[in-house]
């Protein structure tokens, strides 16, 4: 039995038809991943499934008794709470039933008739068949495992960086565990011992059905065995991974052209003959075979790949060749402590790469770099000629309510509304898509608007913060591309390591370690800092077993000369004997 | 799967795996193939036809074993003043109130059952339900471990008293009934004892055959499987 069955649905977003006449069904245990360029409806099509959004034509059935859990791209959280409060809300109905025996049990102290004691009886019963107190166990396991400590347990959430609200509402779902876990982009916060952890947990404990959207190849290749993709409002299925979509998608597209080809040649000779032949003395034959033509099903024409977002940076000035000089500069909020003693130089033309686990203190360097944060201890310098532009994780720079043309607009209102338009056909929003409110954007479109203002800004530094999250592939390239042709400085914090390994000239780590965060700066490639690294794991490994080798030989003696003593009295005994 | 000893392959060529042997045959069976060098425990498992996510099929209860578990248990008693006094003569190995509370949240386990008082439930349960919930001993009206009755609770647990509740997930219930070191009809009575209470806590509401299955194990032995029909 399905868990959810989709019947004829169809959803506009006028005048556009976003999803079209789909009927497909989810079945408990199915890992599916839904694929498709930013803004073909993915996400719409989850909201439809998880009943967010009504306004559709057709049918969603659910299952009796089944709980659906989305994952939106948005963290949903109280900003009061503590981390362990706002997980602890999944497990209201225990605490409430806790509530309930406490009370009881205070009743008890004075009076104890067999009817309180049947009572709370009943009650620690209803308890326990909710999974009783091992929700504490839970909480922790699942927080620990997408990478939050214990200290952060009792954080306020709103101090918390965008990754970790991002993790945090992961694992409130996780904790929450539906029956069909709908993902939308569920690795973009995530750094790889968490995407690893997720993947495990789905893969190992998790039993219910998952629709996962995600842009990230490895994630997919790993979870799912069913690919759903989204192309021109209809959903195709293929099975397998994504590796193996990609691979049937590759033969079909040949296939396709094939018997397009063919078709054409045999289309061009039957006129051909019928253009020779329909006066002579064939013309009977040639009629026929007109007819033939007529009633023959045409091969569409295979479509050529979609177009992709033309990026081109530019800078008005070309700045200082000091960029930045930072010398022991720490930093903590409260009693937290993000980063001490980090010293580095920054000239022009560097790429900084800077990788990291959430929470570490990357955007709020960035912040400190734009002067909107202050650092505890230490010297910040930053050239005087510097023009930033600032790419945010949580697209904070944009106005919800704008359209996208008045958005991209307001930053240069002396452009024509046509030069703006033209301008925002190289990010894909032709046509009526430029009226488009923002909030009604898809992530993906969003950071796609976020990239044009960016562009717009020529600055002579750039400050990007998961410029790759909600991009999709093609996106993601035509971004690397643009950068690596930019000649001034970039400073970009990601999780993708492709991006990572095609820019940066110089990384900056922020490493955590059971002391806290250790920042270190080196002077390479990302590739190159993946082989120093390599290279030092079997250092250490060959010094261990070393070590161990020593420690092996030392602990060996006394046993031989044990064995040996023993066999000495043994000898003895027997000589005695004798 | 994981690789199997000289010891228990041995056993399990003795066992006929799809065989429902009768009680007897089954408990010479158990005793005959019981070779680790310690006094192994016996366990029984049997799968009830039950829905035990509905909350009227959820069966919990306690039986007193005429023969014993074969384990001498260690019972921590929450109760004060009279009460407190009972209990030490009763045989309790600890009494106690908040000063046992801190001891237990501080991490100390080494007991194997739990009674309380009804009024010193309002000091325990905030500050032990998430140490005592998840590992079972926390004190329980429908148990009989928490009450006021404190001698007579103390010596049903010190004489074999084993409390039984059905897997929420799987309908099966697991039960010590006994030691290896035990005479056969020892063993025999504790087994019958158990399989009739769980007879008579058939819920009203269960359709179709009650017990599906009856298994008996040591702690290193192979599982022998008894014909259910018996119990019916």
């Amino acid at each position: 039995m399905s868990l959810v069955t989709l019947t004829n649905i169809t959803k506009r977003y006028d005048p556009d038809v976003i999803l079209d006449d789909i009927s497909v069904a989810i079945a408990p245990g199915d890992r599916i991943g839904l694929i498709g360029r930013n803004g073909c409806g993915k996400t719409t099509l989850l909201k439809v499934i998880s009943c967010i959004l009504t306004d559709i034509k057709g049918n969603v059935v659910l299952a009796k008794d089944k709980r659906i859990g989305y994952l939106s791209q948005e963290p949903d959280l109280e900003r009061d709470c503590t981390l362990r409060q706002e997980m602890l809300k999944v497990f209201h109905e225990q605490s409430a039933l806790e509530d309930k025996m406490l009370m009881l049990a205070e009743e008890m102290e004075t009076d104890e008739t067999p009817q309180l004691l049947r009572e709370y009886s009943r009650i620690q019963e209803q308890h326990d068949r909710l999974g009783g107190y091992d929700y504490e166990h839970k909480i922790n396991r699942v927080l620990g495992g997408l990478g939050f400590s214990e200290q952060d347990f009792n954080l306020p959430v709103n101090v918390l960086s965008g990754g970790q609200k991002s993790r945090a509402t992961l694992a409130k779902l996780l904790l929450e565990e539906p029956d069909l876990l709908l993902f939308d982009e569920p690795t973009n916060h995530l750094d790889i011992n968490g995407i690893e952890w997720l993947e495990n947990y789905l893969n190992t404990e998790f039993k219910g059905g998952v629709l996962v959207v995600s842009h990230d190849r490895y994630f997919l290749d790993k979870v799912v065995h069913k690919i759903w993709e989204l192309e021109s409002s209809k959903i195709n299925t293929y099975r397998g991974n994504y590796s193996k979509y990609l691979e049937t998608k590759n033969i079909e597209r040949i296939v396709d052209q094939r018997a397009f080809k063919m078709q054409q040649a045999f289309v061009a000779q039957e006129k051909e003959f019928i253009e020779r032949n329909i006066a002579g003395q064939r013309t009977r034959e040639a009629q026929g075979r007109r007819k033939k033509l007529e009633r023959m099903e045409t091969v569409e024409k295979p479509k050529r790949d979609a177009p992709t977002v033309k990026l081109n940076f530019t800078q008005e000035t070309r700045g200082g060749n000091d960029i930045l000089r930072c010398h022991n500069v720490s930093k903590q909020f409260d009693e937290k402590v993000l980063f001490t003693d980090l010293t580095f130089e920054v000239d022009r033309g560097d790429v900084i790469g800077i990788l990291g686990a959430n929470g570490t203190g990357k955007t709020t360097l960035f912040r400190m770099i734009l002067g909107q944060e202050q650092p505890t201890k230490g010297e910040l310098w930053v050239g005087p000629t510097l023009k930033f532009g600032y790419y945010t994780q949580e697209l904070e720079g944009l106005n919800q309510d704008n359209e996208v043309l008045e958005e991209v607009w307001e930053l240069c209102p002396q452009k024509t509304q046509q030069e703006i338009r033209s301008y925002l056909a190289k990010f894909l929003f032709t046509g009526d898509d430029v009226f488009k409110q923002i909030g009604n954007l898809s992530g993906g479109e969003q950071s796609r608007v976020q990239l044009a203002k960016l562009l717009l800004e020529n600055a002579n530094v750039l400050l990007l913060d998961e410029p790759t999250n909600h991009l999709d592939i093609p996106a993601r390239e035509a971004l690397e591309k643009a950068l690596e042709q930019y000649p001034a400085t970039i400073f970009v914090i990601s999780h993708d390591r492709f991006l990572l390994n095609s820019l940066a000239t110089k990384m900056l780590i922020f490493e955590v370690t059971k002391e806290g965060t250790n920042t270190h700066f080196f002077n390479g490639t990302y590739a190159e800092y993946e082989a120093e690294q390599q290279r030092q794991v079997i250092e250490e490994m060959q010094s261990q077993q070393q070590q161990e080798v020593v420690q092996t030989k030392k602990t060996q003696k006394p046993t031989k000369t044990k064995s040996k003593r023993k066999r000495k009295m043994k000898a003895q005994r027997l000589v005695g004997s004798n | 799967m994981a690789k199997r000893g000289k010891r228990y392959r041995d056993i399990a060529e003795q066992v006929e795996s799809l065989n429902l042997y009768t009680v007897d045959d089954a408990i010479s069976l158990l005793k005959k193939t019981s070779t680790a060098k310690f006094d192994e425990t016996i366990d029984l498992a049997s799968r009830l036809g039950i829905d035990a996510r509905v909350a009227e099929q959820n069966i919990r209860g306690t039986v007193s074993l005429p023969h014993g578990t074969g384990k001498s248990v260690r019972v921590v008693v929450f109760a004060e003043g009279d009460k407190a006094r009972e209990a030490e003569e009763a045989g309790a190995d600890f009494v106690g109130t908040d000063d046992l509370v801190d001891k237990i949240v501080d991490g100390w386990l080494d007991f194997d059952a739990t009674i309380a008082t009804p009024d010193l439930m309002r000091s325990i349960m905030p500050k032990l339900g998430r140490v005592l919930g998840p590992r079972g001993l926390m004190p329980n009206p429908k148990a009989g471990t928490v009450t006021n009755d404190v001698t007579e609770t103390l010596q049903n647990i010190k004489a074999g008293q084993i409390e039984y509740r059905v897997e929420r997930t799987s309908g099966i219930v697991h039960v010590p009934i006994g030691k290896t070191s035990f005479e056969e009809p020892q063993i025999k009575d504790n087994l019958n004892t158990v399989m009739d209470a769980l007879v008579k806590a058939r819920p009203a509401a269960t359709k179709g055959r009650y017990i599906r299955s009856i298994a008996i194990s040591a702690t290193m032995g192979a599982s022998i499987r008894i014909d259910p029909q018996q119990f019916l």
